[in-house]
């Protein structure tokens, strides 16, 4: 795929958008602290990252979009968005799981882990194991966890974890009292999410983590009877 | 010019490919009934979900239908609101990102609004026009004298009509949407036999209420009456209400048409009726076709369409408009 790529990450506070070269060269990024305005926002911002990297929307090759964890309704709107772009535009597109993308841009080896703030004492997050130039190994599944309580299961390794994405500013406190936690970026970048689908889609085994399908992680509720009790 | 036009407000995922003298070339709706039935209404967070899901496949279908590929739309029109904000979000995003990327003038519309339109389908616009639409969200009375001069005349103070019909329908241990279900057991009942007060007119307004009724009916059923004959009542009671508003604007407008759209004119009875009276006073009912009384994407290409031909067009930061209280077009 020789054109350039767009990226969207919509699933925290923070909306980011990326034009990378087919080699994964930065050719823009815009990003925004807009909690709740991504709705409005996504598109306008794809067009000025369009503009800033010098591209014509009908020149893009593939776009990408953070498929989960994260807020549910910012993944819609990235999901949704990225389906049109497929559909108007005829390019390749590909749904990328957000905390394995973050934890592969990773460029030192050890253990990385992802965490978004979900309600209140909750964090969508995972732990990878970053070997070299392989794709990260899954050492704890992705879900929706306590942040203390995954703080003790991943300090029980006996060794450092790099912990990334918002919710280490928001739980600063408990993972203070871990003596493996290493506090690393708290914005996640949707850049990431290109070279992660670059990599990628070159292997078979991971071609199917590349879908459009939202990743939750939670059902969306519980049915009850239908008489309403 | 051709339109697409996307509908994502509730429980319904819809695409439909409208051409700018009304006629549908194709319209497509993906029902979420089944999947919401076993909660008893609308799950907001289960419909955003389907949405996303159904979405990209039933524009798809829309356009194969039609027999209209991409280059030949000219206008993409969008439900903004009101509705369910994250079922919205998903119908917005996608429009937006499809409008960008063709390179299309968007529209975004007002659901309520576009319902009325829905009786332009394949019919030629004229105004004025005076518009009742009730449905399981919404019960308003509008005056239409174009796509953008349109002014509210009356609204439900409480419930839509529909959601009255659909928790009247659960009191009487029927299942979820209730509307179909009330008009088929009032058939045998005798709307006599267990009559409901009259709703007394608001003020000097247009304004309705149905909350009262739906709570004397299902006192009616908890003190032992026969649900067929409370089922009979009710819907008379409800037509006596659309059928008293409609007669007072009609005295106030001078107007001589009357658009009976949404969900709930799509019950035969009051359809029948309300069209028996108005023929009385010599105003002309104008009901869409029954498919597109309920939740419809060609509806919203119509209005589209109307309020483009009309100058508008709206950015691509275009907002959900999950609330819309007061109503207002
Ligand atoms: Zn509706």
């Amino acid at each position: 795929m020789s054109g350039p790529w767009l990226c969207l990450d919509t699933a925290t506070e923070v909306l980011s958008v990326a034009v990378l070269g087919p080699d994964g060269g930065l050719l823009a990024e815009i990003s925004r602290h807009a909690p709740r305005r991504h709705s409005s926002i996504l598109v306008p911002t794809i067009d000025e990252a369009l503009r800033l990297a010098g591209v014509r929307r009908t020149g893009i090759a593939a776009a990408v979009a953070n498929r989960g964890p994260g807020s549910y309704t910012g993944l819609r709107i990235g999901l949704a968005a990225l389906e049109a772009l497929r559909d108007g535009l005829g390019c390749a597109v590909y749904g990328v799981p957000g905390l394995l993308a973050a934890a592969s841009a990773q460029a030192q080896d050890g253990l990385v882990a992802p965490m978004l703030d979900a309600r209140r004492q909750d964090a969508f997050c995972a732990l990878y194991e970053v070997r070299g130039d392989a794709l990260p190994r899954e050492v704890l599944e992705p879900a929706l966890r306590e942040v203390s309580s995954f703080c003790e299961e991943f300090t029980r390794f006996g060794r450092p974890v790099l912990c990334l994405g918002d919710a280490v500013r928001t739980h600063r406190e408990i993972l203070k009292t871990s003596e493996s936690a290493r506090l690393g970026a708290v914005d996640l970048r949707a850049a990431d999410l290109g070279r992660f689908a670059q990599r990628a889609r070159e292997e078979a085994t991971t071609a199917d983590a590349l879908s459009t399908a939202a990743l939750y992680l939670r059902p969306a509720t519980v049915p009850v009877r239908p008489d309403g009790r | 010019m051709i339109c697409l036009g996307i509908e994502s407000s509730c429980d319904e995922t819809a695409a439909a490919v409208v051409t700018d003298d009304g006629q549908v070339l194709s319209s497509v709706v993906a029902s979420q009934i089944d999947l919401h039935e076993a909660f008893g209404g609308v799950v907001p967070e289960v419909a955003a979900r389907r949405h996303l899901e159904r979405l990209s496949p039933t524009v798809e279908l829309a356009l194969r239908e039609a027999g209209t590929a991409p280059g030949d739309l000219g206008l993409v029109a969008v439900t903004r609101g009101p509705g369910l904000a994250g079922a919205l979000m998903v119908g917005l995003s996608y429009a937006k990102a499809y409008a960008f990327a063709r390179d299309l003038p968007l529209v975004g519309v007002n659901h309520v609004v576009a319902h009325a339109y829905a009786a332009f389908l394949g019919a030629p616009l004229r105004y004025p026009v005076l518009a009742l639409i009730a449905s399981g969200g919404h019960t308003v009375l509008l005056r239409l004298d174009s796509a953008r001069s349109v002014e509210v005349l009356g609204r439900s103070r409480d419930d839509a009509a529909g959601e009255a019909f659909d928790k009247v329908a659960r009191s009487l241990g029927l299942g979820y949407p209730g509307g179909p279900q009330i008009e088929r057991l009032a058939r045998e009942g005798d709307p006599k036999r267990e009559p409901l007060p009259g709703v007394r007119p608001i003020g000097d307004t247009l304004d309705f209420s149905f909350s009262g009724l739906k709570t004397a009916a299902q006192q009616r059923m908890q003190a032992g009456g026969q649900a067929a004959d409370i089922a009979a009542a009710f819907q008379e009671s409800v037509l006596a209400q659309l059928l008293s508003r409609t007669r007072l604007a009609i005295e106030r407008t001078g107007a001589s048409r009357l658009v009976f759209a949404g969900g709930v004119s799509a019950n035969g009875f009051l359809r029948e009726r309300l069209a028996q009276d108005l023929r009385g006073v010599g105003v002309e009912l104008q009901v869409p076709p029954f498919e597109y009384s309920t939740d419809n994407a060609a509806m919203i290409a119509r209005l589209g369409l109307a309020l483009y031909a009309a100058g508008e067009t709206s950015p691509l930061d275009l907002g959900a408009e999950p609330v819309i209280h007061p109503f207002k077009p």
